[in-house]
């Protein structure tokens, strides 16, 4: 297949993924209720009594916004299969000629833009940070940049679970529950031993991972990190289409 | 590889199988197609029908056995197996947040036609299903009728060699099978159709060859069998079994024992009528009546005469 093709056929997916996701009323409800929350949660931060200097008020837009994230690109994710499977259209683009790989790529495509653009809703206020506070931009851009890397991974963990099933919320809380775990590996830390709880700190899916990306470091490690987890699941998904198609 | 020309290449399955959760659906199911036309597929509901439709579209693929197009084959040659052969599932699947000509030309471009091409296309199968009224209504807003159409649309825009339509009359209005039979009918010049139904009336006008699938097993039939006349055959109830006995042994003729005690459903030619009185009045046995039953009654007998079930 030419390079044409394989971008026409990525092109034509997300378009349509995109058309699917942003036609159902559930995705601006959804997305309107992240931002909403994460207004709320640096609104409470904004009005504490003391005085806060706007790095550090940067790097809590950042913490906050690492969890909406995370919460919207789950909600996304989980009906990218599972509504396919569930609505019968999965049948169409099982027998045409798009590779398991394009299929994936372009869902997690559609969802990791759509929530980067909601995330954008709320740039002016890091922007106003950077403008009044005499922040680097390079501490947004970089804040930005792991925020995407956060999504594009929470998006794949998401899809891979949605391959498996047509049900949305099952597909939905089996993603949680990893994130979940994945979260809470660096608890761990403090009864294991010292060399595992090293390996669980560099596991966890936030703490040892994100602070670089939160204090406008780039650290090789943390894109290391969120990279291999995005293409260990997104690999996995493949082979599971794989396993169901003859392709 | 480039595909060769298969217009009149028959469809070939060979001993294909297939299980579900342990449980036997197809069980060395062999057939040969007509190299054109419309073949019928017939069963009662959980027969295997959609089943079989869906592993001859390799949406599925079976545990054992071989499907072919010549020298393609589902195993060796998916990709382009998949652009040979469109499937149309009983239930028709849009994307629901497209239009009609949306949906058709996303479906052609997925298969792999170029902008171009595809747009062209879906302009063609528009006029030819007369569906330009509905062109830029989302097809969650269109009738069942209007989405069996839109959806038989997607199937053709790819110019199949092979169609595979699952019950595609299934919950239309009277007026919109005629329509759709003469739709089949023209495709049938260009196309190889496979259409299950339970409705024999439909199979009987539309195709030349009829399958029948029960309990895992297929038996082809030709359409003289189904032209075959039926007979309802009314005796003492005592000998029912013996009649069912003494008849089961002459060639050419298939029965089934109605839901009375006093009666069998018989499909024989007519010249063998008379022997098969002759043979029933030689072991004692007297007919108390033989006649025709009206088309309608006909119909429904074959169909149960040929999917060999029993209504006792």
């Amino acid at each position: 297949m030419s390079k044409k093709t394989i971008k026409t056929h990525l092109v034509t997916l997300t378009l349509r993924e995109l058309r699917a996701l942003w036609s159902q009323r559930w995705t601006p409800l959804v997305a309107g209720l992240t931002l909403l929350l994460q207004a709320l949660l640096i609104a409470a931060i904004a009005i504490s009594d003391q005085p806060r200097y706007a790095f550090a008020s940067l790097e809590d837009f950042f913490y906050i916004a690492f969890g909406s994230s995370i919460i919207l690109t789950l909600l996304l994710a989980m009906r990218s299969f599972s509504e396919d499977y569930a609505q019968g259209t999965w049948l169409q683009i099982n027998l045409s000629s798009l590779s398991s790989l394009h299929i994936t790529t372009s869902k997690i495509l559609a969802i990791v833009l759509s929530t980067f653009l909601v995330q954008l809703v709320a740039a002016p206020f890091p922007l106003l940070l950077v403008q009044k506070g005499h922040l680097s931009t390079a501490h947004l851009l970089t804040g930005y940049f792991g925020l995407v890397l956060v999504q594009c991974a929470t998006t794949a963990i998401g899809t891979f679970f949605s391959s498996l099933t047509a049900r949305q919320l099952l597909s939905l809380a089996l993603s949680s529950t990893l994130l979940i775990a994945l979260l809470a590996l660096w608890m761990l830390s403090a009864i294991l031993s010292p060399e595992l709880a090293s390996i669980a700190t560099t596991l966890s899916f936030y703490e040892g991972n994100f602070h670089g990306f939160m204090a406008g470091r780039l650290v090789l490690s943390e894109v290391t990190y969120y990279v291999s987890i995005s293409t260990l699941f997104i690999s996995a998904t493949t082979l599971r289409l794989r396993s169901r198609r003859l392709l | 590889m480039t595909t060769p020309h298969l217009t009149h290449t028959p469809l070939s399955v060979q001993q294909l199988s297939f299980f579900h959760k342990k449980r036997c659906i197809l069980h060395n199911v062999s057939f040969e197609t007509e190299p054109s036309g419309i073949t019928g597929l017939l069963g009662i509901n959980g027969a295997g029908k959609s089943t079989l439709l869906s592993l001859l579209a390799a949406h599925t693929f079976p545990a054992s056995g071989t499907i072919s197009l010549g020298p393609i084959t589902t195993h060796t040659h998916t990709a382009q197996w998949h652009k040979l052969v469109a499937f149309l599932p009983e239930t028709p699947a849009l994307e629901p947040h497209l239009t009609t000509q949306q949906h058709i030309l996303f479906i052609a471009q997925i298969a792999g036609l170029p902008l171009h091409d595809a747009r062209h296309k879906t302009q063609h199968i528009v006029e030819k299903l007369q569906l330009q009224n509905v062109l830029h209504t989302p097809t969650k807003h269109l009738s069942f009728g209007f989405k069996k159409r839109v959806a038989l649309a997607s199937t053709l825009v790819t110019s199949p060699h092979l169609l595979l339509l699952d019950e595609p009359g299934a919950g239309l209005d009277p007026s919109q099978l005629v329509t759709l039979r003469h739709t089949l009918q023209e495709l049938a010049q260009d196309h190889k159709i496979i259409l299950s139904s339970h409705i024999i009336h439909e199979l009987s006008l539309l195709t030349s060859s009829i399958l029948t699938l029960h309990n895992t097993t297929l038996t082809p039939y030709h359409h003289q069998d189904l032209d075959t006349p039926l007979y309802i055959l009314r005796i003492q109830p005592h000998q029912r079994e013996l009649a069912a006995h003494l008849l089961a042994q002459l060639d050419q003729v298939s029965m089934t024992r109605s839901s009375t005690p006093d009666t069998l459903q018989l499909m024989l030619p007519e010249n063998l009528l008379s022997h098969a009185l002759q043979l029933l009045l030689s072991h004692g046995i007297q007919p108390l009546e033989w006649f025709r039953p009206s088309h309608d009654d006909e119909l429904e007998a074959k169909f149960l005469i040929l999917t060999q079930r029993s209504t006792t």
